[in-house]
């Protein structure tokens, strides 16, 4: 994505995805993107303004750097690469591959996830904007209208902003329609400005303060650690959901941001049973979720309940089980293995998506 | 006119893939390897790159324990941390030239060994490696762009090289950059935007694909 920083005092320019970057971020931001490219602020301002400004224009900006790093080029000393090497082994034994990742936390889980959506959407045609999506929202665009009211209802629930309509919060569609409603006529450019102009400020906001503490998400009572992982799931559906709609290549989400997702959802499971009416107080579950990021979970299948020897064991892709979990795949549609009695298997596929709202 | 002071030019081997598909291609195989724990990924990643990552420590720092202990530290966190990597976000190249320039400032920050590291610097740029340039020769495509990348950054308003020269060459945060060129915070960071974004304009001109 071109992003010319020299025009960034000048008039606002539209001319199409290339420039799109340009057009949503303020002179005094583009700014902070050098001084960030160039690594030339630390500590907490560091922190600070990396959580003000767009990671894809720090990318952008940061390729200049490395092209000027050329310039230093030299040979390290030849003895170098042995000890290198050897360190490196020391690590991690050579043959050993790789089975965990370094936690990533779920404020940076969702920045990055929007991220990710942000490029995919700076890059459509403009017919990819208008093709249909999710049939209560219609268009790709109105789905995204729909990240720009879930942002800004949640901030107003943080204290920024206006709160969201009371008798139509819990209902996470209808909560947002009125935002549906007043992007119609907005342009692709200025509605992606204000959705991730959005996500950033709500990660910004929800950041202030401890993440244990509680906040309602629509009919969903969590932490702000928990609406973080909510929100990078929603957008990660989503984004999902736009590549079906325009068809394009679905994305690949990295190894920690699975993780995370899957560790979370495996925690929600015993919940998920309860409030689905489908709990068997006294089994456990075990779950192996399979692929990048994948891992054994035992759990029980209530809430207060205990774990114990597993009862049922359930084998499937991490990434198709998520997509069970946000309901882009039926529970039936999921290729699994199943040890123990399949009752059980399909109580507990018939409730992962019971935290799903669209 | 002042000219940045930049270390003289070197020989490295050029990548072997120009094409930024290939070179896409090729990085996101030897992350893989790196996953599965083939250290032999690590050599190669380590040969292709580490003069790109020794050379950028040993500038910022100006010291060659630094540099080297900075060259370690990269390496071996791509080993133990490969699915860190988001090559849609960037290069290889782009990752591992991050990271040592980030761990190498860092380093000189924390160290405080900015007077050394300036003498050091100062030192290295006045000396003169008759044998790199020549070998250099062979090279000829690399050279020109090394070359060229020289005469991008010289041809900056002088003001605006100065603040590139402390920020990234030398690792000054913008508030150091501010303070050592008498001028407020705010337009030491308009200078670094401006002056990459020239940059990047020129780059640009070049060719779009050559140095992603």
């Amino acid at each position: 994505m071109g992003v010319d920083m020299s025009s960034a005092n000048s008039p606002k320019r539209v001319k199409g995805p290339e420039v799109l970057a340009e057009e949503i971020v303020a002179p005094d931001e583009m700014d902070l993107v050098a001084a960030l490219a160039l690594d030339a602020i630390e500590g907490d301002d560091r922190r600070a303004a990396a959580m003000s400004v767009a990671p894809i224009d720090v990318d952008d900006a940061r390729r200049v750097a490395i092209a000027l790093a050329e310039l230093t080029e030299e040979e390290p000393p030849a003895d170098l690469r042995e000890r290198v090497l050897s360190e490196a082994r020391s690590r991690r034994a050579p043959g050993t591959p790789l089975v965990g990742s370094e936690p990533i936390s779920p404020s940076e889980a969702f920045l990055a996830t929007v991220d990710a959506l942000h490029r995919l959407l700076a890059d459509l045609r403009p017919d990819e904007w208008t093709a249909p999506a999710l049939g209560q929202y219609g268009r790709v665009r109105d789905l995204i209208a729909h990240l720009v009211g879930v942002e800004e209802n949640l901030l107003g629930v943080l204290g920024e902003g206006s709160p969201p309509d009371p008798s139509r919060w819990a209902d996470h569609v209808q909560a947002t329609a009125d935002h549906v409603q007043a992007c119609r006529e907005m342009t692709t450019e200025a509605l992606l400005e204000r959705w991730v102009g959005g996500a950033r400020r709500l990660r910004v906001v929800a950041s202030i303060g401890s993440p244990d503490r509680p906040i309602l998400v629509n009919d969903v009572p969590t932490t702000v650690r928990g609406m973080f992982v909510l929100r990078m799931f929603e957008v990660w559906t989503h984004h999902e959901d736009v590549c079906r709609a325009t068809r394009r290549p679905l994305p690949i989400i990295d190894r920690a941001r699975l993780q995370l997702m899957s560790s979370e959802l495996m925690d929600a499971l015993p919940a998920a049973l309860t409030v689905t009416g489908t709990a068997v107080p006294g089994k456990t579950m075990e779950i192996v979720l399979t692929g990048t990021g994948g891992a054994t979970y035992r759990r029980p299948m209530a809430l207060q309940s205990e774990v114990g020897f597993p009862d049922v064991t359930i084998t499937a892709d991490i990434v198709d089980f998520c997509r069970v979990a946000s309901r882009r795949l039926a529970p039936g549609a999921l290729a699994v293995e199943v040890e123990g009695p399949s009752e059980l298997c399909d109580r507990v596929l018939a409730a992962t998506g019971a935290f799903a709202r669209d | 006119m002042t000219t940045l002071e930049l270390p003289r030019l070197r020989p490295v081997e050029p990548s072997p893939g120009s094409d930024a598909v290939a070179e896409f291609g090729t990085s996101a195989s030897l992350l893989n390897r790196l996953v599965a724990g083939d250290d032999g990924a690590l050599g190669v990643i380590y040969d292709q790159y580490s003069p790109l990552v020794y050379g950028l420590a040993k500038s910022v720092s100006g010291d060659d324990l630094t540099a080297r202990e900075v060259t370690s530290e990269v390496f071996t966190y791509l080993w133990e941390f490969p699915d860190r990597v988001d090559l849609s976000r960037g290069s290889l190249k782009a990752y591992l030239g991050m990271i040592a320039h980030r761990r190498a400032v860092d380093a000189v920050r924390r160290s405080e060994r900015r007077r050394m590291a300036e003498d050091r610097f100062r030192a290295t740029s006045e000396q003169s490696s008759p044998s790199g340039e020549t070998e250099a020769l062979h090279h000829s495509a690399l050279r020109w762009r090394k070359e060229r990348l020289l005469g991008l950054v010289n041809a900056l308003p002088v003001e605006q090289r100065d603040a590139l020269r402390l920020a990234y060459f030398e690792g000054r945060t913008y508030r150091q950059v501010a303070d050592e060129l008498g001028i407020p915070e705010g337009t030491a960071k308009s200078r670094l935007r401006l002056a990459l974004a020239r940059l990047r304009e020129q780059l640009d001109k070049d060719d779009r694909w050559a140095w992603t």
